[in-house]
């Protein structure tokens, strides 16, 4: 029921529909069913007040503060605990008859804490690199040699080695009466 | 503004422009909270250590590792990397040094003044390419040596001619100067 009274001025009216226009009585019928109208049947002056739905703010600042809480909070106090209380390293000359241990050429302290404990001494690394180049150097200058002699060997066919094919004594008995013959014709 | 950008962590911010000393007055606005913060609570409770800068100590070159020597090979061609690293630094401080006193002159009076900068630094360019240039990023120290020895063998060979033409280029820079001075007499004359 439609009503056209003073009422209407009171009750805040967010959402009205295009089909609503001067006195007429308009029945919520059949096609009109799904149209909202603005019913007032004297009871209240409350009615919905329609909004954007607030599920996704709140799903995003609830995940932000998640994140923030578990990750963000943690190492920000840290930083600030790092930056108050420690401070990064100061730059000095090498004092005369003292050698810097390996972390101490980092200036960030989370940087020397890692390489003092985590990673590998550089000093260390460095010579075993040396090595396995040595070794390799030795391999490469025995593998050269080896090659050098088996061409040699493979040109010169003087050497009972890679190359040397024994010749079988039937051969040399089956060609014997040619070889004979040749030896009598030539002489 | 004179700041001077030679010693590290300190920069000269006075002028004599009342101008240019209004803005680091304002600069000052954002830099006293947090001066005053770091000196009353930080400085306290921080102790000082210190850090060092790697010296490599000098190792045999290329020309004095025998042949079939890897490892006196690898140590030569680390030390040949560092410095040419060192050389490329030099010559961008060079750059840098020209510039700003090109910044400081303007263009105008800086043709002058900062002639000396301009000459050093590109000797030092040519110096770099006479040594480095055209090898590569993957260059070795071997590569360089070779460059080295091709490059004396035709010195040898062609004792009058001059690739480098330092001299040319002094005397180009004369004229130029000399034509500027002449401009600036006489702009209908010359």
């Amino acid at each position: 029921m439609i009503v056209h009274s003073k009422l209407i001025n009171l009750v805040p009216v967010i959402a009205k529909s295009n089909l609503r226009h001067g006195l007429k009585e308009k029945v919520s019928k059949g096609l009109n069913s799904n149209i909202n109208y603005n019913q007032l049947r004297h009871s209240h002056a409350r009615t919905m007040f329609i909004r954007p739905g607030k599920f996704y703010t709140k799903k995003y600042f609830d995940s932000l503060h998640f994140h923030f809480c578990l990750a963000g909070l943690p190492f920000f106090l840290f930083i600030a605990y790092q930056n108050f209380f420690v401070g990064p390293a100061i730059l000095n000359d090498i004092p005369e008859d003292y050698e810097p241990r390996y972390w101490e050429y980092h200036k960030n302290p989370i940087k020397r804490f890692m390489s003092r404990y985590i990673f590998e001494i550089p000093e260390r690394a460095y010579e075993r690199n040396l090595h396995f180049i040595y070794v390799e150097g030795c391999k490469q200058k025995m593998r050269n040699l080896e090659k050098k002699v088996k061409t040699m060997m493979k040109e010169n066919q003087d050497y009972k080695a890679w190359y040397y094919v024994p010749v079988p004594k039937e051969t040399l008995e089956m060609n014997k009466v040619e070889f004979i013959l040749i030896i009598i014709l030539s002489k | 503004m004179s700041s001077t950008h030679d010693e590290h962590g300190s920069v000269d911010l006075s002028s004599e422009n009342k101008f240019m000393n209004r803005l680091i007055g304002l600069g000052k606005i954002f830099d006293g909270p947090a001066t005053f913060f770091r000196e009353k609570f930080v400085e306290k409770n921080r102790k000082e250590y210190p850090y060092y800068h790697r010296n490599y100590p000098r190792v045999p070159t290329i020309d004095e590792c025998a042949f079939g020597d890897h490892v006196c090979f690898f140590e030569a061609n680390e030390q040949f990397l560092r410095d040419r690293k060192v050389d490329k630094f030099i010559t961008q401080i060079l750059a840098r040094r020209a510039h700003e006193c090109y910044i400081k002159h303007g263009p105008y009076d800086g043709f002058e003044k900062c002639r000396q900068l301009d000459e050093d630094h590109e000797k030092a360019l040519t110096n770099y390419y006479i040594k480095y240039g055209d090898l590569g990023s993957n260059a070795t120290c071997i590569d360089a040596y070779m460059k080295q020895k091709h490059r004396l063998i035709w010195q040898r060979r062609n004792p009058e001619k001059d690739i480098v033409g330092l001299e040319k280029q002094k005397e180009i820079r004369k004229e130029v100067a000399e034509y500027q001075k002449r401009i600036t007499e006489d702009p209908i004359k010359a």
